[in-house]
């Protein structure tokens, strides 16, 4: 355990050697480093040797040119650097936005957050099922309310998808009539059964709004859009890269 | 960069090729030093010097200050790796260093021998830091080779200065090991 403590301790010290070499520590990282070296022989060489390594490399002679690298004549110009292209920053943003908007606009449309006129759902209160409100038929007429009207109407039982139009006020009586004599009645009675387990509201999920789709289409249009944008932008970027990067 | 190099760029931004040449001249040892320790091959350094000087031109207008020799440089070092990248790929020509004689006539201050020497050892270290990893060698010609601060490395590489710091660390060790197996060829004051 000790050795391997120790080992840690040598490995981090290494690797300050360069920067210690190109006085690019500070003073008590370089005191750190002396003082490691002086009691660890194993570093010691290896300071030493990679500063022998480092002078070696300094030593190098130069090079001398082959030939004149100046241009004889101007090449064409019109090429962007990729140091700063702010259009294509801005592309992919937009890009990103537009798809987070898309794709919440289709989680509302599908969870049905927002009903038809717009103002979003809340999970409230309304009409909760209790037993005794599934268990009582909803065929009493409505409690009047002080002003006379009636105010709440009766819990009519949910209809299923796709049901239209007007309820039919028979139903609640149906509700009383003999079980599984009629088949949607049955089929009526195993979902308030299931809401009661889940304690549900009774409330059919919402309907869309109507301009949630046109707002989808033209959303989605602009993630294709902005998409095949950023993608040709991409593209040029990535030529430029691999012909004349800079 | 100093004032003459700076209105040397703008210059050449307006379109002056005189300008832009007279930057050429300042930095053409620097750039084909540095693609020829990153390429191994006399030929290819200059075709990729070359390129890069051409690309600089193209480019310059999209200058937007700082060192001009970080962004000339980054130009270079660049094509050179995309060259690598080619070639790697196409695994046709293979790196096998065909080094020039750097310096093909003895100096006056020089016996014969010492010269010989000389260019055995500058082989040798030519030849390892092709063994090197691309990133490490670059970074290790631009610290060691050119004489460029961390920081200026860093923008070169595109790199934070801790990259820049761990790589030449690392390059330098892997360097040292591997003269390490040739060290009767090196100098008695760099034996390791």
């Amino acid at each position: 355990m000790f050795s391997r403590k120790r080992q840690t301790a040598c490995e981090r010290i290494r690797e300050m050697f360069s920067p210690y070499i190109d006085a690019q520590l500070s003073a008590v990282e370089r005191e750190v480093v002396d003082f490691h070296v002086d009691v660890c022989d194993a570093c010691r060489y290896q300071l030493a040797s990679m500063e022998k390594t480092a002078r070696l490399l300094q030593s190098m002679p130069v090079v001398p040119v082959p030939r004149s690298f100046t241009l004889a004549e101007a090449p064409a110009r019109g090429i962007e650097l990729p140091f700063a292209m702010p259009a294509m920053n801005w592309l992919r943003v937009a890009t990103a936005a537009a798809v987070i908007a898309l794709v919440a606009l289709v989680a509302v449309d599908l969870t049905g957050a927002v009903d038809k006129s717009g103002e979003p759902v809340v999970a409230s209160p309304t009409p909760t099922v209790t037993p005794d409100a599934q268990t009582t038929p909803p065929s009493v007429s409505p409690m009047p309310t002080d002003d006379g009207n009636d105010a709440i109407p009766p819990i009519q039982s949910p209809q299923p998808w796709g049901v239209v139009g007007p309820v039919d006020p028979n139903a609640d009586i149906l509700i009383d009539g003999p079980i599984n004599s009629v088949p949607w009645e049955a089929q009526e009675k195993a979902d308030l059964e299931a809401e009661k387990g889940e304690g549900l509201s009774p409330t059919p999920p919402p309907h869309s709004p109507s301009w949630l789709l046109p707002l989808e289409i033209v959303t989605g249009a602009l993630v294709v859009l902005l998409g095949a944008a950023y993608f040709l932008g991409w593209q040029r970027k990535r030529k430029f890269s691999t012909t004349h990067r800079g | 960069m100093t004032s003459y190099e700076e209105d040397l760029i703008k210059q050449s931004q307006g379109g002056d090729l005189d300008s832009f040449n007279l930057l050429v001249e300042i930095y053409q040892g620097p750039i084909y030093n540095l693609t020829l320790r990153m390429l191994g091959n006399p030929q290819d350094a200059e075709d990729v010097a070359q390129d890069a000087f051409v690309l600089a031109w193209k480019a310059i207008h999209g200058f937007k200050g700082g060192s001009f020799k970080a962004w000339l440089f980054r130009i270079a070092s660049n094509a050179c790796t995309d060259l690598l990248r080619s070639k790697k790929s196409r695994k046709a020509d293979s790196l096998d260093a065909i080094f020039p004689e750097y310096n093909p006539l003895p100096s006056q201050v020089e016996s014969p021998e010492d010269h010989v020497m000389r260019e055995e050892v500058t082989r040798l270290i030519g030849q390892q830091l092709l063994s090197l990893s691309d990133e490490q060698r670059l970074v290790v010609t631009l610290a060691d080779l050119q004489g460029l601060s961390y920081e200026e490395i860093a923008q070169i590489t595109d790199c934070s200065l801790g990259t820049v710091k761990s790589r030449l660390n690392r390059g330098r060790a892997n360097l040292r090991d591997l003269l390490s197996q040739h060290k009767e060829l090196l100098p008695p004051e760099f034996r390791l």
